[in-house]
């Protein structure tokens, strides 16, 4: 039993790396993946190394998917945001450091998961009952903070692109024809915007240093404590990710630029482990992933026990790996020219489009794209964009 | 014209075919037995008589039954009036619920 566990761990840990590091290979789709062929696995095997499997490549994704999201502008739901920070800091010859920030916050996020499981077991299905009744109200309240949040002369700006980005959400999640349609949505809304941008402007990357500056007590305190409050609530609720639990973890105390990114890794790892806690706790799916373990297996206590384990064994080898790896990244990109690479990656994202939405996933990608750069245009901050799925699932619970 | 001008034209010109397309093409009809596991969370068109009703409080289970191959499967909806007999037109995710593939109906046309 116990080699079979550690051989899932160290085969999940390498699926995480593979699925953080390669735009457009998501966790869900190779956990989908392992669900169609696990009639087969099961016969040597049993569900409960399946899902070590899963909580392995989850963890160890959440930590990796910041390289692409920082240095190729390709990001997932949970790193979205994160283009914005982080590539900043790349642009100021920071990427190693940003990568730093991001991999020591979702380093806390793997104890905080451990930390929280107890409280969280316990509150959630009373906090969920009551919250399923109200969750309109919730996510219209989130909605209208993100967008008054906005600075002065933009709020209508914000506005404009939170309801363009809802319809354009509306419109791909409703074309049947298209599989995945979250992919060229979020990949044009958040990466092949910035991808464009950097070729438009011809930016050329600063040579990348390796060293970093300590972040303040102080500031990993303010991190830590909005992130506690600000994952869990969004854990459990439908369009709210990690990007945006930071957007609204950081209203809490006036935050710099590095705790933000900061808060992004913890509550991107503390949210992917929780939602395995509350698929024990309330019995529902809050994830891609999380819905694939619920089909393998009706986690008991005991099994949650060994998956936190399994969570923080899996988050420090994440550690260790993502620092060499990022090391080796960066070699590489300081060797290439940017705009160039840039434009490769454009192609490939829409190689990846048709592959995995089809033909008119590229319809979505064209759009999503536009609206990014106009995002970029109008000085409007890219968060309002998550209107994507905030709009579509406000509209459900009418 | 600058950036800003040609994004703004850009995205309202997609969001348009986008909304005409999304709401006009729709899936390849296929037979219910055809429906396997690698079909998982795709959507389908099925043409099937309503074999059996359940109604319960939040939704409405279905068995349909394939107009040409008689092959059957569970499909379930938010609340709906529709009756045992009737034949219908169904576009559809397939879910997994119970070891079982399941359609969770979209849209449903009585034909």
């Amino acid at each position: 039993m116990i080699l079979s566990i550690l051989i899932a761990l160290s085969f999940g840990i390498l699926a995480g790396i593979l699925t953080g590091l390669a735009p457009g290979i998501h966790i869900n789709l190779v956990a989908l993946f392992l669900f169609i062929i696990s009639t087969t696995l099961l016969k040597f095997t049993t569900p409960i190394i399946l899902v070590v499997f899963i909580i392995a490549m989850t963890i160890t994704h959440t930590f990796f998917d910041f390289l692409p999201s920082i240095f190729l502008g390709a990001p997932d739901e949970s790193t979205a945001l994160s283009v914005l920070p982080g590539h900043s800091m790349l642009l100021e010859g920071k990427g190693y450091e940003a990568i730093r920030i991001t991999t020591f916050g979702s380093l806390i996020g793997v104890f905080l998961i451990l930390a929280i499981s107890p409280f969280f077991v316990l509150v959630l299905p009373w906090f969920y009952d009551i919250t399923k009744k109200i969750m309109f109200f919730i996510l219209i309240g989130a909605s209208a903070f993100l967008i008054l949040n906005e600075e002065k002369g933009k709020k209508f700006g914000a506005f404009l692109i939170f309801m363009l980005a809802g319809i354009i959400g509306i419109f791909s999640l409703n074309f049947y024809v298209v599989k995945q349609a979250l992919f060229p949505m979020l990949t044009g809304l958040f990466g092949a915007s910035m991808l464009v941008g950097s070729i438009n402007k011809k930016v050329n990357l600063p040579k990348q240093s390796l060293t970093f500056e300590k972040i303040e007590k102080k500031e990993i305190v303010k991190a830590t404590f909005s992130s506690i409050i600000a994952a869990p609530l969004c854990s459990f609720l439908p369009g709210i990710g990690a990007a945006q639990a930071a957007v609204i973890g950081s209203q809490f105390y006036k935050i710099k630029q590095k705790t933000f990114l900061l808060m992004l890794g913890i509550i991107g790892t503390l949210v992917a482990g929780l939602n395995f806690v509350a698929l024990y706790a309330i019995g529902k799916p809050r994830s891609g992933v999380s819905v694939i373990v619920g089909k393998l297996l009706e986690i008991n206590l005991s099994q949650l026990i060994l998956l936190l384990i399994i969570m923080l064994v899996s988050g420090v080898i994440a550690t260790f790996l993502v620092l060499r790896i990022s090391k080796k990244f960066i070699f590489f990109i300081e060797k290439i020219n940017y705009p160039k690479l840039c434009f490769w990656i454009l192609v490939l994202l829409c190689f990846l489009t048709i592959a995995i939405s089809g033909g008119f996933g590229l319809l979505i990608l064209a759009t999503a794209t536009s609206l990014g750069i106009l995002t970029n245009q109008m000085g409007i901050k890219k968060m309002h964009l998550m209107g994507c799925l905030l709009l579509p699932i406000i509209l459900f619970y009418i | 014209m600058n950036l800003l001008k040609i994004a703004f034209l850009a995205t309202v010109i997609g969001i348009l075919i986008l909304a005409i397309l999304s709401q006009n093409l729709e899936p390849k009809s296929i037979s219910i037995s055809k429906i396997d596991l690698k079909m998982l969370d795709n959507y389908v068109k099925i043409s099937a008589s309503i074999k059996e009703v359940i109604k319960t409080d939040s939704i409405t289970i279905l068995t349909i039954k394939d107009l040409a191959d008689n092959s059957e499967i569970t499909a379930i909806m938010d609340k709906g009036d529709v009756l045992k007999g009737e034949n219908v037109e169904i576009i559809g995710r397939v879910i997994e619920y119970n070891e079982s593939l399941e359609i969770e109906i979209e849209k449903l046309k009585i034909i």
